[in-house]
């Protein structure tokens, strides 16, 4: 009998920081690409789905958001379908869901 | 202006002793910060002290619009040539002040970087011809107020361009959720302020140099207000 995997759990301010900004490691040490690189692709490797919890920073930017979400899909390492599936975006700020899928969706074309 | 000098730490920055404290109403409530790199915690403690006073909404974009305005420097005031020039050795820094005041909140974040209208069209974000269309299709001449209205506008409607591009328009976008919010972008001649939906631009004979962006919103001793604050 096949066992349905745990969701992973992300909690962006608990597990990675209240902070964070700026879309390479370049430009400071709480970006997107090291939050992909380090936290993202490592969750979605572990092949159950990705809840990431949003609530709790001080705010993104835009290119925070871009770097890892947009950058995910670009990596080529996941199909958009799968991303679909097994990414969890929970937020209090409808904003913030609609910008992320934004990118998500805009990576793909 | 020692006092401001003393007030925002350009004295101890220098290593000059100074012993002065400002009592000007004027002088003293300003901080500064200042960096090189895209330091949120810098924008997130200075934003902290206002918790419970600023609305979640109004934090978050304000957040938002700081982070974006630093990472724009890292990535774009300094670049080429003149930009390298400009970095007097001290890297590609911003500063960052802020002042409560009468219930307001002013945050500013300046860069001494080539200007918003050398940029971008540099920047690899937009082309050129992109630029060019956009301040055509606005039926606007190049000037930098222009080039500030375009950057915003191109971040508005071309964020599918490897999502790039849309800082700017973000930083606009931070004080719409204050009843009484402005930002004023100042960038090389070029001058461009957005209160209450309706936007200005304009060009000043001198130079500022470099990108200046300033947000005042509205702030409250009153937890129950909060709720006016558009969340």
């Amino acid at each position: 009998m096949s066992r349905t995997l745990e969701p992973t759990v992300i909690d962006v301010a608990a597990d990675f920081t209240r902070f964070p900004g700026g879309r390479y490691k370049s430009d400071g040490i709480f970006s997107g690409e090291r939050f992909r690189e380090e936290c993202l692709v490592p969750a979605l490797d572990r092949g159950a789905k990705v809840v990431i919890k949003l609530d709790g920073t001080m705010g993104y930017g835009s290119s925070f958001l871009e770097e890892a979400f947009g950058g995910v899909v670009r990596s080529g390492r996941f199909t958009p379908q799968e991303l679909q599936d097994r990414l969890v975006l929970e937020t209090s700020d409808p904003s913030l869901y609609d910008e992320i899928v934004e990118y998500l969706t805009s990576a793909i074309h | 202006m020692d006092e401001v000098f003393a007030q925002i730490g350009i004295y101890e920055a220098i290593g000059l002793k100074c012993d002065i404290s400002s009592k000007r109403d004027d002088v003293m409530h300003w901080r500064l910060a200042t960096g090189v790199l895209s330091e949120g915690v810098k924008g997130g403690s200075l934003l902290e002290q206002y918790e419970g006073r600023l609305a979640e909404g109004l934090k978050r974009g304000l957040y938002g619009g700081i982070i974006e305005a630093m990472t724009n420097t890292v990535q774009h005031a300094y670049e080429g040539r003149d930009g390298e020039a400009l970095r007097h050795n001290i890297g590609k820094r911003w500063w960052l002040l802020s002042q409560e005041r009468n219930d307001i909140l002013t945050v500013a974040i300046c860069d001494l970087g080539i200007g918003i209208s050398e940029s971008l069209p540099r920047s690899g974000t937009f082309s050129v011809e992109a630029v060019t269309d956009m301040l055509k299709g606005l039926g606007i001449a190049r000037t930098d107020a222009n080039a500030i209205r375009a950057a915003i506008e191109l971040g508005r409607t071309r964020t599918n361009i490897k999502g790039r591009g849309r800082g700017l328009h973000d930083i606009v976008e931070a004080v719409n959720l204050s009843e009484a919010g402005r930002v004023m972008i100042g960038s090389n001649r070029g001058m461009f302020t957005t209160t209450e939906g309706k936007s200005y631009a304009r060009n000043f004979g001198d130079s500022v140099p470099g990108t200046i962006i300033w947000w005042t919103v509205g702030i409250t001793d009153d937890e129950q207000d909060i709720g006016t604050n558009r969340d």
